[in-house]
């Protein structure tokens, strides 16, 4: 089942990019929010971060490194460590 | 006097305390411009009476929008969630378990291991060569902190520098690129990394640190966010290792070059005293802000509504209207009602904790360094906000005692 979700992520880059945006957007009350915009250049600030970081984990299932978001705070990056997050967790559940 | 309370070369230079005697004296309520700010500023209270007032009143004075001057017109984004940031009765719920943890948990169980870390911190100041005290001081607040947060040890010297950068960003040896700002917000936003992926791994694998109480406690039934916790956590990390080590080194550079430093030593029925009179004169948190919720009026002055006012704790400390001989560094002073901590429901958290620390320090020192003598120039500090020594080089006596361990 995981791995059929994968796939489609796969397929479709950006499905991943628009749930962050639509996390992000709702939380920075925003219409619209670019995959390369700066979320502290948004408005988005340290404890918001850590809140945006809950919500990822929850959202996605894995847990990226909140170095992520706090040095390269875009939803380009974000979605990107979401995708490498989630080909370590299937590795080790294959190895497993 | 012209001199700005904005100047950090004042500071630097140690001359503050001459500007805040003057204020007290003569202009006790000050309109301070801001040079990076045109247009802004804020109201400066140097007296005793004015500062325990402004830190007393939270009715009047609020500290939800900011509470350090260089957040000054930017708004605190902690507001509200974080225990400094707060006002009653949000912040005495928060304040409830942190205080708990605290007061109780920390006294006794941490002991052995903050003995043994104040020994490890001495130990290289034994040997009669040149020790920078100031340095081994900076690691002394995480000597309590690592166990009472539960950090894995290896993290110190990391969190040592980037504390650094945001405790005293104005100094050019944690600045990245000469950059105030950008150090600023490199220290921060690492702190928050940090203890952000430190919660989510303790919230799967629970601790009974003041970390694991902070996520197990409940208000009105209710968790805190994570985002609460961890501001809570930087901040006291901030607030520990920006502050404690300044207690010793103001203390003994003060001290030793007058001889009072042994005078100390040998009496030690004033342990308590002195180490009270240590944090009245080291004062470390030299100012907090406070917005009027309403205009004010202070000595004449007229004060609008919804202006920053800085209360100078250092200055207070100072005031002769409260300190018989305030010039004076008397180990046996008493009463001695410092402003040191605060004053108020915003009194440091942390004091118990801070006390029982600069306890064991002094009693270790007392039993393996007989008397103290500075060898090079004293750097303090460059910050408008931390009072405090960067450099400290000594040469320590060691006691006969410390000699027979040493020869052991």
């Amino acid at each position: 089942m995981t791995i059929e979700m994968h796939a489609v992520d796969d397929a479709d880059p950006s499905s991943l990019e628009q749930e962050i945006v639509s996390i992000w957007a709702a939380m920075l009350e925003l219409d619209s929010v670019e995959v390369d915009e700066d979320f502290f250049e948004l408005g988005g600030d340290s404890l918001m971060a850590a809140e945006l970081q809950i919500q990822i984990d929850r959202r996605f299932g894995v847990e990226v490194p909140a170095s992520v978001i706090y040095r390269t705070p875009t939803i380009a990056q974000l979605a990107r460590a979401v995708r490498s997050a989630r080909c370590d967790e299937e590795r080790s559940r294959v190895q497993a | 006097m012209t001199t700005s309370l904005t100047d950090v070369g004042l500071y630097t230079e140690g001359g503050h305390r001459d500007l805040w005697a003057w204020l007290r004296q003569n202009e006790p309520v000050r309109w301070e411009p801001l040079p990076s700010r045109p247009g802004e500023g804020f109201w400066a209270v140097t007296r005793y009476a004015d500062v325990e007032r402004v830190l007393r009143d939270s009715d009047t004075f609020t500290s939800e929008q900011g509470t350090l001057v260089n957040l000054l017109g930017k708004g605190d984004p902690a507001a509200g969630r974080q225990l400094a940031a707060t006002d009653p009765p949000q912040h005495d719920r928060l304040r409830l378990p942190l205080n708990e943890a605290l007061h109780t948990r920390a006294i006794g169980s941490l002991e052995p291991d903050v003995r043994a870390g104040v020994r490890r911190l001495l130990e290289p100041g034994l040997d009669g060569g040149p020790f920078d005290f100031a340095a081994a001081m900076r690691r002394l607040p995480m000597i309590a902190m690592t166990p009472l947060l539960g950090l894995p040890e290896g993290d110190t010297d990391e969190l040592i520098r980037l504390v650094s950068m945001c405790n005293a960003e104005e100094d050019p040896d944690h600045q990245i690129g000469g950059d105030v700002q950008e150090t600023l917000k490199h220290g921060h936003r690492e702190l928050f990394a940090y203890f952000t992926d430190l919660i989510r791994d303790r919230r799967r694998r629970p601790t009974d640190d003041v970390i694991g109480l902070m996520l197990a406690a409940r208000v009105d039934g209710e968790p805190f966010s994570v985002s609460s916790i961890i501001s809570n956590c930087y901040s006291m990390l901030l607030g520990a290792s920006g502050t404690l080590p300044h207690v010793p080194t103001a203390a003994v550079a003060h001290l030793a070059p007058i001889g009072g430093y042994r005078a100390w030593a040998a009496d030690r029925d004033q342990l308590g005293n002195g180490i009270e009179e240590a944090l009245r004169w080291a004062t470390p948190a030299s100012n907090f802000m406070r917005y009027t919720r309403r205009s004010v009026v202070m000595h004449g002055v007229s004060i609008p509504s919804g202006s920053p006012v800085v209360a100078y704790l250092g200055s207070a400390n100072f005031d002769p209207d409260v300190f018989v001989d305030p010039e004076r560094f008397d180990v046996a002073r008493s009463p001695n009602r410092h402003l040191g901590f605060g004053v108020g429901r915003h009194y440091c958290v942390g004091s118990h904790l801070a006390r029982f620390v600069l306890r064991i320090l002094f009693q270790e020192m007392f039993a393996s360094i007989d008397d103290v003598t500075v060898v090079e120039p004293v750097v303090r500090f460059q910050s408008t906000f931390l009072n405090g020594i960067k450099q400290l080089t000594v040469v320590a006596s060691p006691t006969d005692r410390a000699l027979r361990q040493a020869g052991a």
